[in-house]
């Protein structure tokens, strides 16, 4: 269930973080409002499903927060990751559309980390199931 | 004072992100089926001593099966691993090729050498009934 539960926030944050990052950069602004648009919503069902995910994850382990080896490097990314796209999915809701440009740019820096933080987590938990 | 809608967002989305991992650290104990005083699952395991084949395999079943085999071998997802009966062969094909649904394949992952310090660290869990003497940090580092 774990398996299966974790790769709609995973997918959705790729998802969100790749199209702001092209919203960000896009000269048009209505194809910019357009590509922010995609990122606003997949990044709020990312932060949706993922209560879900931790939730089977934390089933999965028996309530282990940390863990040794492989768990353990699996949580040590996770756990930011999950803090902060909740955190940042708070955010692009307070503000919506009103976010300034360098406000944008400070989240797109950390979306990025969450991103790179969901990446190494979903990494060190394949290594979990896979083995090798 | 008027805050700017930047600023609330940071504060509200701080607070959201605090929130979410307080509350998963706290459902994480919620499903904890140990009780608060049980040891320490790896102050339940005897390391090997520094040095030895079997303090190698130690190290190795921490970073690679601990999660399954539990922190001290008595068995989580995967079966307690005191007191196993199975050949050195047996074991090595397991830990190498795994067991179709049940257990992931280490063949790429560890080498001859270290398949044989696991089956070291394995076999010491056979007579280790007594309970730790350094600290497990100790014995990582």
């Amino acid at each position: 269930m774990h398996g299966g539960a974790t790769h709609f926030p995973f997918a959705l944050l790729m998802v969100s973080v790749a199209f702001d990052h092209a919203g960000f950069w896009w000269r048009s602004e209505p194809r910019r409002r357009e590509l922010h648009a995609v990122g606003f919503y997949s990044l709020l069902l990312a932060a949706a499903a993922s209560p879900f995910a931790v939730l089977s994850g934390l089933a999965l382990s028996k309530g282990t927060i940390m863990g040794t080896g492989a768990l353990r490097l699996h949580h040590l990314f996770i756990w930011p990751a999950f803090s902060l796209l909740i955190g940042l999915a708070v955010w692009r809701l307070v503000v919506r559309e009103h976010a300034s440009s360098r406000a944008s740019g400070y989240y797109l820096v950390l979306a990025t980390i969450a991103a790179a933080a969901m990446m190494g987590a979903g990494y060190w938990g394949g290594e979990m199931i896979i083995g090798k | 004072m008027k805050l700017s809608l930047t600023l609330k967002g940071i504060i509200l989305g701080s607070f959201a992100g605090l929130a979410a991992i307080g509350i998963a650290f706290a459902a994480g104990e919620m499903f904890q089926a140990k009780p608060a005083t049980a040891p320490r699952a790896e102050e339940a395991l005897v390391i090997p001593p520094a040095g030895t084949p079997a303090n190698q395999g130690y190290k190795l079943f921490m970073n690679n099966c601990a999660h399954c085999h539990g922190a001290d071998a008595t068995g989580d997802e995967g079966p307690d691993l005191h007191g196993v009966t199975k050949s050195d062969a047996r074991i090595a094909d397991m830990i190498k090729h795994g067991v179709k649904g049940e257990m992931p394949r280490f063949d790429r992952k560890l080498s001859d050498a270290d398949v044989q310090a696991l089956i070291a660290f394995i076999h010491s869990l056979q007579d280790s009934n007594t309970h730790l003497s350094q600290p497990v940090s100790a014995c990582l580092q």
